[in-house]
């Protein structure tokens, strides 16, 4: 990408008043949607369980920030609140060297960032300091997941549909794949077509759907494998976000048997040790 | 230090812009053009609901392929379902994971592996509330319900087209598809070779509604729903759901349109107050290439948006010019513009092979924790 200067300056502008002339390393971890609660930093980092941050983090001596924003909100929202975290740890602990983990719809808040550098004041200097993003079964698509749940909350509808689920959330529309069709034409980069991301997106989709259920008969299990079942994923999918749709945007890392509730946690696979050969 | 911020300033008072436009080359891929549909929808499952009397309902139930097929009922706890005197296997399951696309985490599956195609009438009983849905997919079953909205970005007054289309063994032999809109509007699709439907009885049913007025960007929902029968006489049952995203347009292209010099697109813009972007991709031979875009902020007027057309670019013989609302997230126009190459296209099977390369230790790391490379 070539600019007329302004980011190059201000990059420059950021370096020079930081100081910094070695590069420090630093991790980040976004989570994906879900309720308001998750604005609180301990739900949070139980979202990722502390297993999985103690891996990525290698038992806590990599500098981290686990991000913490509202889950119901759309991308450019959740992004406002992730950028000012981002910013904060970046500046006060002098990261210049920033690699972004994220999971699910975390990975479309910030992918919205390094679509959009000029939207907020606080993009360049993350995108400046940032090595990588590594996502993790991002609906970069949509999820027909999402899409079943419009179906199922059309309070709109008459006749044959009632309100079974209530209201949709604004970050289950934005996860639907008529929003991430129309986002991905006009206002995100990195899919085909479209201008290329700023720094390079490794993905890790999940194929995998029972994982632990013949062996310990996690109940929890069975429910991800029953929505791919009725929500018609498309081929492989982790039980929330179909292989295509994560597969979207970015470089392949590699591919997960853990479905979407393991592979933001450390336990069927090692995801977090994965993560952590970054450092 | 100072004499950087006061030009940083001055570039910002005098544009309305501290960025300048940016410009790059891509990864070439097929050119999309203005008013792109949206995507195709996939259907093999339907939803039926009941009313609730002593914890007992009765759901109608239109199987087609029952191999595979599931009945599930999301946030309640049915104890137990039968249909033609045969028990159906059961099992409970709770997913949080659920409730963060806003379904509930709690629920009971039915397989319906044992029962012959044909109409159904399912007991349930153990219900809690005084509703039932149950959502009934059909993996294995051949019949499969196609849906999808034509652009998937329109202006208010701009006319949608709806197509549902039916792909089955044999076709079907009668349908009755209804399309529901958010805005309260029933949208009857037909198959009758009538206007908007191109061709009587291919098993695409269509119609047409225009998006109505609305505030700033306001997206439209439909839900469309096919009920009938097939060739081989059984009922059948599908829904899909789609959006369109409706702009309610506050500016636009001047009168004048786009002006292509050697150096640069110059996008001449109608007074309006808010952010916005103006993003070019270049396409030549139908392959887009190379992009342009620059963002800014108007305060009730006009404004003259000189785009880069730098060498790299010349070969192009497209320019799709977008307009964009960045406070509405609308797409306020929307248009192509011819432009005659200054250069011969790039040679996009060269570009095509630069396959990227994994840094040594993410390699080492997909072989140690990757499954199915």
């Amino acid at each position: 990408m070539r600019r007329g200067g302004g980011v190059l300056l201000v990059g420059l502008l950021v370096l020079g008043l930081s100081g910094e002339v070695w590069a420090k390393t630093g991790v980040a971890l976004v989570h994906g949607k879900g309720s308001a609660d998750l604005a609180n930093p301990s739900v949070a980092w139980a979202y990722w369980g502390t297993d999985m941050i103690k891996a990525v983090t290698k038992s806590y001596t990599v500098p981290y920030v686990i991000c913490h924003y509202d889950g119901t909100q759309y991308m450019w929202v959740a992004a406002g609140q992730v950028a000012q975290q981002l910013y904060n740890f970046i500046t006060q602990q002098g990261i210049t060297d920033l690699v972004i983990n994220t999971h699910s719809f975390g990975g479309i808040v910030i992918r919205w960032i390094f679509s959009n550098p000029n939207y907020d004041w606080r993009y360049p200097t993350i995108i400046q300091r940032t090595r990588w993003i590594n996502s993790i079964a991002a609906p970069q698509k949509g999820s027909e997941a999402a899409d079943l749940a419009g179906t199922l909350s059309g309070s709109w509808l008459t006749g044959w549909l009632v309100d079974l689920v209530g209201q949709n959330t604004n970050s289950t529309y934005n996860c639907r794949t008529d929003w991430m069709a129309y986002y991905n034409q006009y206002y995100l980069k990195g899919t085909a077509g479209r201008p290329p991301l700023p720094k390079t997106v490794y993905w890790i989709s999940g194929w995998g759907l029972w994982n632990d259920y013949w062996t310990k008969f996690h109940i929890e299990d069975i429910g991800l494998a029953t929505l791919s079942g009725i929500a018609g994923l498309p081929g492989e999918d982790d039980g929330m976000v179909a292989e295509y749709s994560a597969q979207a945007v970015g470089v392949q890392w590699f591919r997960t048997e853990a479905n979407h509730h393991h592979n933001r946690r450390n336990d069927f696979r090692a995801i977090g040790t994965a993560l952590s050969t970054d450092f | 230090m100072k004499n950087v911020i006061l030009v940083l300033l001055a570039a910002l008072l005098l544009t309305g812009n501290l960025w300048g436009a940016e410009w790059g080359l891509m990864e070439p891929a097929a050119y999309a053009g203005k008013g792109v549909p949206g995507p195709e929808h996939h259907s093999k499952f339907f939803v039926v609901s009941a009313p609730v009397v002593h914890g007992e309902a009765e759901v109608v139930v239109p199987l087609t392929n029952p191999r595979g097929a599931l009945a599930v009922v999301l946030g309640d706890r049915p104890s137990g379902a039968w249909a033609k005197g045969k028990v159906l296997p059961r099992k409970e399951f709770i997913e949080p994971e659920l409730e963060t696309m806003d379904l509930p985490g709690a629920g009971v599956r039915f397989g319906l592996d044992a029962l012959p195609p044909g109409e159904h009438r399912i007991r349930l009983q153990g219900l809690a509330k005084p509703t039932v849905q149950l959502v009934v997919a059909e993996p294995e079953s051949p019949l499969e319900l196609l849906f999808q909205v034509r652009p998937l970005s329109v202006r208010s007054g701009e006319e949608v087209l709806v197509a549902a289309q039916l792909v089955d063994e044999a076709p079907v032999v009668r349908a009755r598809v209804v399309a529901t809109l958010s805005t309260g509007v029933r949208l009857v699709l037909k198959d009758d070779g009538q206007a908007p439907d191109e061709r009587a009885g291919d098993g695409v049913f269509t119609g047409a509604f225009l998006a109505p007025e609305v505030t700033g960007m306001t997206p439209v929902e439909l839900q469309v729903e096919a009920v009938g029968v097939r060739g081989q006489g059984e009922p059948f049952m599908r829904v899909a759901p789609a959006a369109v995203m409706v702009t309610k347009a506050t500016t636009g292209v001047a009168e004048e349109g786009v002006t292509v010099t050697p150096d640069s697109l110059v996008v001449p813009i109608t007074p309006a107050s808010g952010r916005f972007r103006v993003e070019v991709l270049y396409a030549a031979q139908g392959t887009t290439f190379a992009w342009a875009q620059e963002d800014l902020t108007l305060a009730g007027v006009g404004a003259q948006v000189r785009l880069p057309r730098p060498q790299e670019t010349w070969g192009a013989d497209t320019a799709l010019v977008r307009l964009l609302n960045l406070e509405t997230m609308g797409v306020e126009e929307e248009l192509e513009v011819a432009s005659t190459p200054l250069a011969a296209p790039p040679d996009f099977r060269v570009k095509a092979q630069a396959a990227p390369v994994l840094p040594p230790s993410k390699a080492e790391a997909a072989r140690r924790f990757g499954d199915r490379p």
